[in-house]
């Protein structure tokens, strides 16, 4: 991808992340998987219901992904002790708990019409909370610990132990009865069973979300070496001596020593979403037979909260870098 | 303590939340609802108790009813007779998978709540990719 970075404070990580060829890459991919969700013949039984298999699937395949990648960063940190695997793991956690809250969001956006319930306590849907919930934590687990070192060390414990409930949630509809449909494509027998268009339209989809997901995924890795950066000002250490140059020509040195600058989680935001998801059913309930309108709010849930994650991952490159300018 | 211990609240009440909801619910989470041939064994003796029947809708036994409808729910061994008070919504119709809630007076299951049950195939209207 971008040139190794050594040392983590040259002059060119302290910048906010530029445009790559990855987010164009990204937009245009989803752009065709949304006109491909949405253009191909709806399945027989679900009828345009089943476009939302679209997002749902892609989400959660990605979801397996970013903690697979996060098990291979957390077993490279601890093998090599080198902190670009940690910030791997650390960034790929946190697209593994985005794509895990799309999938349950989806899920449920789909289930209304579909199961005529939004929730339920089954298997599936239980344990794919849990796994939300446990990412969190070691999310949570990220935030508590200060010292680099160590964090990334517990956090790769964690990291490498957690990975477990991947098959227990893809298997969970194999191994007990459940009200989820068993898998159609990555099933114990092999043998997808879907139409090839609607297969077409659900591989542009992965892949797409597996564009979406590197993008983010750069992005991300690069917020912690700016925010990494900001540390080691604040603790008073010289970062890269005088090679440091921020953006307006000060040099980092010069900084004032200010409290620390813990990253901006800005969790008042993500309450109000969480709150708004728990009220809006309440308030906006159309009939099942009404397949466009939940098609489109699944679409428009998605495409949202694709733009609001990448937002926050701006916000937080320009916040980090503007602290590193001062 | 360290106030920064706070970030664990979350994900530990979430999962906390969750597990005892799952725990608590109607039949259990390895298997969500029975199926007829195990009702007809006398899986669940009490009248009054409340659980969750799963299986196909049998074909041409569909009826309205005043309250709701009402339609045999079979396994492919034994076959169950659901009354069921609530229109029938969304995908629901003969050959389709249905869990429904409610107590079994041992010959007919009383329930108030279905949802929809539907497998993994995925074909288009064209139908023109039939597996072989």
């Amino acid at each position: 991808m971008t040139t190794q970075h050594k040392h983590p404070t040259t002059a060119e990580t302290l910048r906010p992340a530029r445009w790559h060829w990855l987010d164009t890459a990204a937009v245009g991919t989803i752009g065709t998987a949304l006109a491909a969700g949405l253009l191909v013949p709806a399945d027989v039984v679900q009828g345009e219901l089943s476009r939302l298999m679209y997002v749902h699937v892609p989400a959660a395949w990605l979801a397996y992904l970013a903690f697979l990648v996060t098990l291979a960063g957390s077993v490279a940190y601890l093998v090599t002790r080198r902190m670009r695997w940690d910030r791997l793991a650390a960034a790929s956690a946190e697209a593994g708990v985005f794509f895990t809250g799309l999938t349950l969001l989806l899920g449920m956006v789909w289930g209304k019409p579909v199961w005529l319930v939004w929730w339920t306590w089954e298997a599936r849907l239980v344990l794919t909370a849990v796994m939300f919930f446990v990412y969190l934590g070691y999310l949570a687990l990220r935030r508590v610990i200060d010292e680099p070192e160590l964090r990334a060390k517990r956090s790769a414990v964690f990291g490498i132990l957690a990975v477990v409930q991947i098959p227990l949630v893809h298997f969970s509809v194999v191994w007990w009865r459940s009200l989820h449909q068993q898998a159609t494509v990555l099933r114990p027998d092999a043998d997808p069973q879907i139409d090839p268009p609607l297969f077409a339209a659900l591989i542009m989809g992965v892949v797409a979300f597996m564009v979406v997901y590197a993008a983010l995924l750069r992005r991300r890795m690069h917020v912690s070496r700016l925010e990494a950066a900001v540390r080691s000002v604040d603790d008073g250490v010289s970062v890269a001596g005088d090679a440091v140059v921020a953006p307006g020509s000060a040099t980092v040195e010069a900084a004032p020593s200010r409290a620390t600058h813990r990253a901006p989680a800005l969790i008042i935001p993500w309450i109000l979403v969480a709150a708004a998801a728990v009220v809006a059913p309440f308030l906006w309930n159309p009939s099942p037979d009404n397949q466009w309108a939940w098609v489109s709010l699944g679409y428009v849930a998605t495409y949202a909260s694709l733009i609001v994650y990448a937002r926050y991952l701006w916000y937080r490159s320009r916040v980090a870098s503007r602290v590193l300018a001062e | 303590m360290n106030r920064r211990y706070l970030w664990f609240v979350i994900p530990a009440v979430g999962v906390i939340v969750v597990l005892v909801f799952a725990m608590t619910s109607l039949n259990d989470l390895s298997i969500f609802y029975y199926e007829p041939t195990e009702v007809v064994g006398g899986v669940v003796d009490d009248p009054d108790e409340r659980f969750r029947l799963g299986g196909l809708v049998e074909s041409g036994t569909v009826e309205t009813t005043d309250a709701g409808v009402r339609f045999l729910v079979t396994d492919g061994k034994d076959s169950i007779a659901v009354v069921h008070r609530g229109a029938p919504e969304g995908l629901f119709q003969e050959g389709i998978g249905v869990v429904v809630e409610g107590t079994w007076d041992g010959s007919a299951f009383h329930s108030d709540t279905m949802m929809v049950r539907h497998d993994e195939q995925y074909r288009s209207d064209e139908g023109v990719y039939e597996t072989p």
